[in-house]
């Protein structure tokens, strides 16, 4: 495939997940329009030390957000479309 | 908005030039100063945020403000909460705080509780005052405000720090979402985390903004929108947040 017709996601780690993966963002290569599910999943490739916070018993944990673009997408919607801004978000309570 | 009614306050020629600076906002002006010094602030927790929070609030002329917290300054409390100093170790952090917050300015009301924010104590200690500064370290106790706040009709500020990260929301209950609309679930506090002193300024100062904000009326409040703050690329993105139509907590309000 031409490199201008493949699909560049950038996905940002925010709070723990930044520390656990060791960077604030990745930018991921499809060759087809990825859903929200298959961008954590390749982020999860990239950074497997995130699977145990984002996929403890491969299930989502839910107590993660998902933002696509300005937008949270819950569970239900991972199988749309990711568009090019992904950013994985934990519950941050620190004061 | 507050409906303050015929504000009975009047400002004094000092505090008239101790406020000249903010008065001269557009939409200030010595109404919305009266509307500060009438207001009534709890502040949940002086470590991070609540100092730079209570801090500027106290600075801009809030009249009473209620500081809550049952901790004492420890020495790793001092890279980031700014109210406690070096001569303050040991003692508890609602009477350092106390004593900075009336040397910064004696026309402000201080009450100090040192009591954690609990079930019983939030409702005592919230049934006064005309907003709420989240300003807790662990998700548990900011949903005993959240609660307290929503069955209240009364807005909070949450704000939290990671790092160099930083998150913002003001919630006004029945306009947009909860904080359990946006977390619903429980997850445990850890214990220790890392956090710049200077982010927790940046944040706290947010705080500050959206209550005074809120109290005067002015401008617009971040409902419905979490702000987020990254300070590694030095960048603020607003997010949209949705309410729940099955939040266990604001559903009905």
């Amino acid at each position: 495939m031409p490199e201008n017709m493949r699909l560049k996601v950038e996905v940002r780690l925010f709070a723990d997940l930044r520390e656990v993966a060791g960077a604030g963002s990745v930018l991921l290569d499809f060759g087809r329009p990825p859903t929200v599910g298959d961008v954590i999943d390749a982020t999860i490739a990239k950074f497997p030390a995130l699977a145990q916070s984002l996929k403890p018993n491969g299930k989502f944990n839910h107590k993660y957000k998902v933002l696509v673009g300005q937008s949270v997408v819950p569970p239900e919607g991972f199988a749309q479309n990711a568009g090019p801004r992904v950013a994985l978000l934990p519950p941050v309570s620190g004061g | 908005m507050i409906n303050w009614g015929s504000i009975v306050v009047e400002l004094t020629e000092q505090e008239r030039i101790r406020y000249d600076r903010q008065m001269l906002l557009r939409g200030w002006g010595e109404e919305a100063q009266r509307k500060v010094k009438a207001a009534r602030v709890a502040i949940a927790g002086v470590g991070g945020l609540g100092s730079p929070v209570a801090l500027y609030l106290a600075a801009a002329g809030v009249g009473f403000m209620r500081v809550i917290d049952h901790d004492i300054v420890n020495l790793s409390n001092l890279n980031r909460q700014i109210a406690h100093w070096g001569t303050d170790l040991g003692r508890p952090k609602v009477e350092s705080a106390a004593m900075k917050l009336t040397q910064l300015n004696p026309e402000v009301k201080v009450d100090a509780v040192n009591e954690a924010i609990t079930l019983d104590a939030a409702k005592d200690l919230f049934k006064d005052v005309h907003i709420v500064l989240d300003c807790l370290d662990s998700l548990g106790a900011r949903m005993i405000v959240n609660g307290e706040c929503v069955r209240r009709g009364m807005p909070f500020i949450y704000t939290a720090v990671y790092g160099m990260e930083g998150y913002m929301t003001s919630i006004v209950p029945g306009k947009g979402p909860c904080l359990r609309c946006i977390y619903p679930h429980d997850s445990p506090a850890s214990s220790k985390f890392p956090v710049l002193g200077a982010t927790a300024g940046v944040m706290g100062c947010l705080e500050a903004t959206e209550a005074l904000k809120y109290l005067t009326g002015i401008g617009s409040l971040a409902i419905g929108r979490l702000v987020i703050y990254d300070g590694e690329r030095m960048q603020f993105e607003s997010v949209a947040l949705k309410r729940s139509p099955t939040c266990s907590v604001c559903r009905f309000a």
